[in-house]
């Protein structure tokens, strides 16, 4: 905006003061308005909105001094400049003129060249308010801005980003919330824990995208299908899980059975599934109440989903359902049944179906001597039990009572899905044609009379065990395969997984839960050595008490883990046998009762722990076939926890060697003093004693007190740069010296970043970038290296610095000597907001007893020998006043 | 205060008269008009001079009414008023004598001291008198 745009009321009710003004300023090129008494100014000057107002004070009627009064009391004229024109400069009249609300004045005898003097400065102010006021209001809608974009951030780092689902960690936080509510209302809420079916072949057949549509359609489906108030969150990969508030199991169970057919009828073309042309998910059902930790139930329903898993997917389970017999329900009791009997056919398994007491005798007789064990059951209600519990080879059905219906017995046993491959045998009192074909329609495998000798039924009973047999191995085979198929996938995806993981503790989770599946274990543990290498812990595990994990110790060398540890090789228990000492070292009867097995993890020469495996389904034991897989997989799993334990070593190495550069810095000797120790302790302090106020709370939590922990020992690190002349000179150092000894903060900041950019993205050595840099800026802007002031130097440094001098105030230097606590304590408070945040001395004052006991306890060993201690401080105010 | 001035006359008196009396002094030697001053303080505009010399003159029958008629009322306040006006009209064009005149009348307005309004107007219209005819002459050059 030019000055000519510029617009100048003037006011006065003389038409020659108004004519010297108007055309002195006309000539400067502003905008005129003119008005010749009070009322009118008031009227010209809310409609035109001048710039400035030249206002004469003494009018008829309306005086400028009102005039002025009026428009400062109106929004829209308060802010314009008010330049009064006054006939005589009388002190009490320009006092007046002032307090009115006018900018300046200029006295009668009008001067042109005074005036315009004048106006322009008030102009220029003018602008120059305008701008400020415009500028903030840009700053206020960038602070707004800001605002929005910080909650989008944070609503981003709550949402999983493709299926705009809450995630997990976001999840956790809402579920939590929901279970206290349950807990406080005494109400019971159900989780579904839901897992897409083979969606890693979805991938590996139609490709990534084509793998996170089908993702997007799935959260949208599960989205559609539950109710607006359940928690509904992406629980990993292609696994959700949804939070049903107020809810029993069976409410969630009806919202799961939706989702499950929700997804189904998505119709989303599937062809590497086994279970549908279409994708299918498993899905698991738990209920909860404030009894019961929420992380319990979510296990459970987890649980719960591998049961739809092997049950054969796309199917609803709950936790009632865990402990059935899982999938191999129809082929585990064949398996059992073939492992009852010998390689010679008297080792056969049957059941006897006779209500008749004369005619059971006569069978079990007949039978009992061709074959192995008879069972009987005398009416046909209780066949189809009998024959699930004791699994016989061949079923043989004495038709001869009221009791027994054969085809009722044959129909019941056909439609089981344990029983249906039983062979059966019936034997009438006059079997004819007709009748025997409408038993074998039935499903009868063989139609005898009663009249047949001994030798007939033990052949057809050898003929039809010989054919269960067959039908047996056939199935074992498709079983193996099936089996086969299932690991090998399993362990294809833990190689993928594992690959991609350097988290201990996610490996070790998904180890687990392979391992779970893969043995059809519910009770799994992992355990690794720990520190001092003397004992086993248990670090992960599925189905074991946290009081168990708590207590389970096993001495390196004993009991079973300990010496599969020690010897590398697969150890199987089996019931009660070396199970029994396993309990002497437990305290605990887990493993005592079941089949166990124990198996190395790693290889041979490199063993990193080892893996239980127990309480599988029926008890059954480990095939060698099983154990194979178990084996090879853990050789996987150790490679994997070997390579990242090593890494996570690396990381250790590396901080250690760090801390030692520290202390070489600091004392030019790695092996004396303890200076770093304590600064870092009084650090912790101080952060634990911020944490404590709403102001930090937020800022200080785990992250920070362990990252300031590594932090703080490297604040002096620059001054491996320092030449030993400076560092370690006794007495004063002068100016020259003193800003070579400046120089530490950016040489250490530098040191440290260059170790950043060989190990990218270790939090804490940003932060000790920033504590190295800033530790001796003043929090009223007067330090060094870039004078930063108040909240502007990061926290980490405003904590470091009190820590630092507090230290150099207690100990002996080569420039001082040590103070008491009291009066350290007394100089650090006098520079509190000049020196140091005031809330880091508050908190300092908070800890103040602990600080002068850790000073005490972490005393150096020798204080009268100085040479433990540099330079680095004799810049503080603080010494150099006491010297 | 306001009671001591109203008790003493001298003290009343006192302060117009040594201003006028200072001033007489001098305004009786000064020019009715000084134009060269004039013109200084209008930063040698003298179109804009001779323009506000007009808009004076036309709007001196006004002026002078209203103070004639306020002094023959007595009426102090509308006295103090019209002399302000004219004080600050007359200071733009470095009408000194009338300048002074007119201030002497406004502080007589202030004041209230009737007594003194005439016979100051009366010289008031000397002066303006003595204006007319320095103005008249370079015009009608």
């Amino acid at each position: 905006m030019t000055e000519a745009a510029t617009r100048i009321l003037v006011v006065d009710d003389n038409p020659v003061n108004v004519r010297i003004l108007t055309r002195s300023l006309q000539k400067a090129g502003y905008e005129v308005s003119e008005a010749y008494d009070g009322f009118r100014a008031v009227d010209i000057a809310t409609e035109v909105l001048p710039d400035v107002i030249l206002l004469d004070i003494m009018m008829p009627g309306r005086n400028g001094l009102e005039v002025c009064s009026i428009l400062k009391a109106q929004p829209s004229t308060s802010h314009i400049p008010i330049i009064f024109v006054t006939a005589q400069s009388d002190p009490e009249e320009v006092v007046k003129a002032f307090t009115a609300g006018g900018s300046d004045y200029v006295s009668k005898p009008l001067r042109p060249a005074e005036i315009l003097a004048r106006v322009s400065v008030q102009v220029r102010l003018r602008k120059a308010e305008q701008e400020l006021v415009s500028r903030n209001e840009m700053s206020e809608n960038l602070a707004t801005e800001l605002a929005k974009t910080n909650e989008e951030l944070a609503l981003l780092s709550r949402v999983d980003p493709l299926t705009k689902l809450l995630n997990r960690r976001a999840w956790g936080e809402a579920a939590n919330q929901e279970y206290d509510r349950a807990r406080r209302n005494n109400t019971e809420y159900g989780i579904i824990m839901m897992d897409v079916d083979y969606f890693k072949r979805f991938n590996d057949t139609l490709g990534h995208q084509a793998g996170d549509e089908c993702l997007k359609k799935v959260a949208a489906a599960v989205t559609t299908a539950s109710r607006t108030m359940d928690i509904i969150g992406r629980y990993g990969g292609e696994e959700f899980v949804i939070l049903i508030p107020e809810a029993d199991l069976g409410g969630a169970h009806i919202v799961a059975e939706r989702i499950r057919t929700a997804i189904w009828e998505l119709s989303i073309e599937h062809p590497g599934s086994e279970v549908d042309t279409v994708v299918t998910a498993s899905l698991g059902v738990a209920s909860g109440d404030g009894s019961v930790p929420l992380n319990r139930t979510i296990s459970q329903a987890d649980d719960a989903m591998y049961v739809s898993k092997k049950k054969g997917r796309n199917l609803v389970s709950t936790s009632q359902d865990t402990f059935e017999p899982p999938e191999k329900k129809c082929i585990q009791p064949s398996t059992t049944r073939k492992s009852a009997v010998g390689e010679n056919s008297t080792g056969a398994k049957v059941l006897l179906v006779c209500a008749n007491q004369a005619d059971a005798t006569r069978f079990e007789q007949d039978i009992a001597s061709e074959c192995g064990q008879v069972f009987r059951v005398s009416s046909d209600d209780a066949v189809l039990k009998r024959a699930m519990d004791h699994n016989p080879n061949v079923i043989v059905i004495v038709d001869s009572s009221p009791q027994v219906n054969s085809t009722k017995c044959i129909r019941s046993l056909k439609r089981n899905a344990v029983t249906n491959n039983m062979p059966i045998v019936v034997i009438a009192e006059d079997v004819d044609v007709d009748n025997k074909q409408s038993l074998i329609d039935a499903g009868a495998d063989e139609c005898l009379t009663q009249e047949c000798t001994k030798e007939t039924i033990a052949r057809c009973i050898r003929l039809l065990y010989r054919v269960d047999r067959v039908q047996l191995d056939l199935l074992e085979s498709y079983q193996w395969r099936g089996e086969h198929s299932r690991s090998l996938n399993l362990l294809v995806d833990l190689c993928d997984v594992l690959a991609s993981n350097s988290n201990l503790e996610e490996a070790l989770q998904r180890i687990a839960v392979t391992a779970a599946e893969l043995a059809c274990c519910r009770r799994i543990s992992i355990m690794l050595p720990d520190a001092e290498r003397k004992y086993l812990r248990i670090v992960e595990s599925i189905g074991i008490s946290d009081e168990v994990i708590e207590k389970t110790k096993i001495p390196m060398g004993s009991a079973v883990a300990g010496k599969v540890y020690e010897t590398g090789s697969t150890k199987h228990t089996e019931p009660d046998t070396q199970a029994i000492s396993v309990d002497q070292y437990h305290g605990t009867k887990v493993f005592a009762s079941i089949p166990l097995i124990c198996v190395p993890i790693g290889f041979e020469s490199r063993i990193v722990g080892v893996l239980n495996l127990t309480d599988r389904a029926d008890d059954k034991p480990f095939t060698d076939q099983e154990s194979e897989y178990v084996e090879l997989f853990c050789k996987i799993s150790g490679s994997a926890i070997h390579g990242i334990l090593s890494e996570m070593s690396r990381d250790e190495a590396r901080d250690s060697i760090m801390l030692g550069l520290a202390k070489l810095a600091e004392h030019r000797d790695t092996d004396t003093g303890k200076h770093l120790d304590r600064v870092t302790q009084y650090c912790q302090m101080l952060a634990e004693e911020l944490a404590k106020s709403k102001k930090y709370e937020s800022q200080i939590d785990e992250a920070f007190m362990a990252d300031l922990e590594r932090a703080v020992p490297l604040h002096d690190i620059g001054k491996v740069a320092i030449p030993d002349s400076i560092l370690l000179k006794p007495g004063k150092l002068n100016e020259a010296e003193l800003s070579v000894m400046k120089t530490h903060a950016e040489m250490g900041t530098a040191t440290i970043r260059s170790i950043i950019e060989s190990a990218p993205g270790v939090t804490f050595l940003e932060m000790a970038a920033e504590v190295a840099n800033f530790h001796h800026e003043w929090f009223d802007g007067n330090g060094y290296p870039c004078g930063l002031r108040g909240q502007s130097i990061p926290l980490a440094a405003r904590i470091a610095t009190v820590a630092d001098v507090y230290d150099a105030l207690t100990t002996k230097r080569v420039y001082k000597d040590a103070f008491t606590h009291e009066r350290s304590s007394a100089i650090i408070t006098e520079l509190s907001g000049t020196q140091f945040d005031p809330d880091v001395i508050e908190a300092f004052l908070g800890r103040e007893n602990d600080f002068a006991t850790l000073a005490h306890e972490l005393a150096d060993d020798d204080p009268c020998e100085s040479k433990t201690v540099t330079h680095g401080l004799t810049d503080q105010p603080a010494l150099i006043e006491q010297e | 205060m306001e009671a001591a001035s109203r008790d003493s006359p001298v003290a009343k008196t006192e302060k117009p008269e040594t201003m006028t009396s200072t001033q007489h002094a001098n305004v009786n030697d000064l020019l009715p008009l000084d134009k060269q001053a004039a013109l200084t303080q209008l930063g040698g505009d003298t179109e804009l001079l001779s323009e506000i010399m007009d808009l004076f003159l036309d709007t001196l029958p006004d002026i002078l009414g209203e103070i004639k008629e306020a002094v023959t009322s007595k009426d102090s306040n509308r006295l103090q008023a019209a002399a302000h006006s004219l004080k600050g009209a007359a200071s733009n064009i470095c009408a000194e004598p009338t300048r002074a005149k007119a201030e002497a009348l406004e502080e007589f307005g202030k004041s209230g001291q009737l007594d003194l309004m005439e016979p100051t107007f009366r010289e008031l219209e000397v002066c303006i008198e003595k204006l007319k005819v320095s103005t008249e002459t370079p015009h009608k050059k």
